[in-house]
């Protein structure tokens, strides 16, 4: 069963999809279903031995693009819609023990294209609001499948956070002309207490107001709203950036630390959305190799976050570990 | 030289497509201009899995030339 749920309170659609219950948890490497099928192994979702990416229908979907029809009724409150759109599982490598930070440049580059080509080809359809590219990395933030994978959903109506950050954006530009991502990268490159790294196309910092102990926020120096917008070198650039990100995340601590990366690119929904700006987030857990940050009473009950750490040393610890560029 | 993509602070002028929201045939244009090779796959169940990789330099030729 799925289905969305309108919370009027909050003013959002919540997503129920009870078969998710079921999906795979944790196999062994040898009942991975990303790996490629072995011979006199057991089948998977993949049907050859090589690839370059591989983009695959989710086994378990929360959207799909034929939903089923909601198995309650809506109110005037509280409506219910089926559960319209798309979740798609994108392998990155046929290597099970491998990472963003460990996969050849070439993956990581095409990973790119992948999200763009998949934003253009489900965006295009008029039903979807929202792309969203994303990585769920390590068992500390829940992932059920240990093989190097992202994620992406396009959803059918822009959800809280997006929809938040273009009302933002917005507002900003309609007070001051400006893109507010423009002026954070410049207010921010001026400083360079928060910066991690920087070229001439991208910039990596710890947010000034960043909730997470290591939070990075990677952002294009030119004005651009969607992945497909990059020229050719400005996804090269990307791609040897998310390396660094993932390199520098894994020397930190000294071992593979776990993270969220989401992928915050213009809605698809045919508004303007001018002040909207192409930026990527991390987020790991860890505030120290030892102890994660939680989202307990104020983070989850009153969504204000709490930080133990300051972003400017943040930064500084991230200076000194981040590979330099290849 | 030093590469203008390594120096900070260097802004170097870029062109790129027309920003506007997806349209329909997009994917495949992008998919061409970015040489990537799409192999689309049903399996039995219904679902699809796309494999996704960098045309080489011939087959990028062969592809124009309208041969495949």
């Amino acid at each position: 069963m799925s289905e969305r749920r309108w919370n009027p309170v909050l003013g959002e659609w919540t997503i129920t999809a009870t078969h998710r219950q079921d999906r795979t948890f944790l196999p062994p490497p040898d009942f991975c279903p990303l790996c490629p099928t072995r011979r006199g192994g057991p089948l998977t979702e993949i049907d050859r031995p090589d690839f370059g990416v591989a983009v695959l229908d989710n086994r378990f979907p929360s959207l799909a693009l034929d939903p089923p029809a909601p198995a309650i009724d809506g109110t005037l409150l509280t409506p219910v819609e089926p559960s319209i759109g798309a979740c798609e599982v994108i392998v990155y490598t046929p290597e099970h023990d491998a990472s963003m930070a460990t996969i050849p440049f070439e993956r990581v580059r095409l990973l790119v294209d992948t999200w763009a080509v998949r934003t253009l080809e489900l965006g295009a359809d008029e039903r979807i609001a929202h792309v969203f590219p994303f990585e769920n990395r390590g068992q500390a933030i829940g992932v059920t499948l240990d093989h190097p994978h992202g994620q992406l959903y396009a959803y059918p109506t822009i959800p809280a956070i997006p929809a938040a950050e273009a009302q933002r954006g917005a507002a900003h530009m309609a007070r001051t002309g400006r893109c507010l991502w423009c002026d954070l990268v410049e207010q921010e490159c001026g400083d360079g207490r928060r910066i991690v790294f920087e070229d001439a196309y991208w910039v990596a910092g710890v947010p000034f107001f960043a909730r997470w102990p290591f939070e990075i926020h990677l952002t294009s120096r030119r004005h651009v709203g969607w992945l497909y917008e990059l020229t050719p070198t400005e996804a090269d650039r990307l791609a040897a950036a998310l390396q660094r990100v993932a390199r520098a995340y894994d020397a930190l601590f000294g071992f593979v630390l776990p993270y969220i990366m989401a992928v915050h690119q213009r809605p698809v929904d045919g508004g303007a959305h001018a002040g909207y700006h192409l930026h990527v987030e991390f987020y790991p857990p860890n505030r120290t190799a030892t102890k994660l940050k939680y989202l307990a009473g104020s983070e989850a009950g009153a969504g204000a976050f709490i930080n133990d750490t300051l972003p400017e040393e943040s930064a500084a610890r991230l200076r000194e570990v981040v590979p330099t560029d290849r | 030289m030093s590469d203008p993509a390594k120096v900070p602070g260097t802004t170097v002028s870029t062109t790129s497509p027309t920003p506007h929201p997806p349209a329909p045939g997009d994917g495949a244009r992008y998919a061409s201009d970015r040489r990537l090779r799409i192999d689309v796959v049903t399996i039995p169940d219904g679902r699809q899995i796309r494999y996704l990789s960098r045309q080489t330099p011939a087959e990028t030729r062969s592809t124009r030339n309208g041969d495949v």
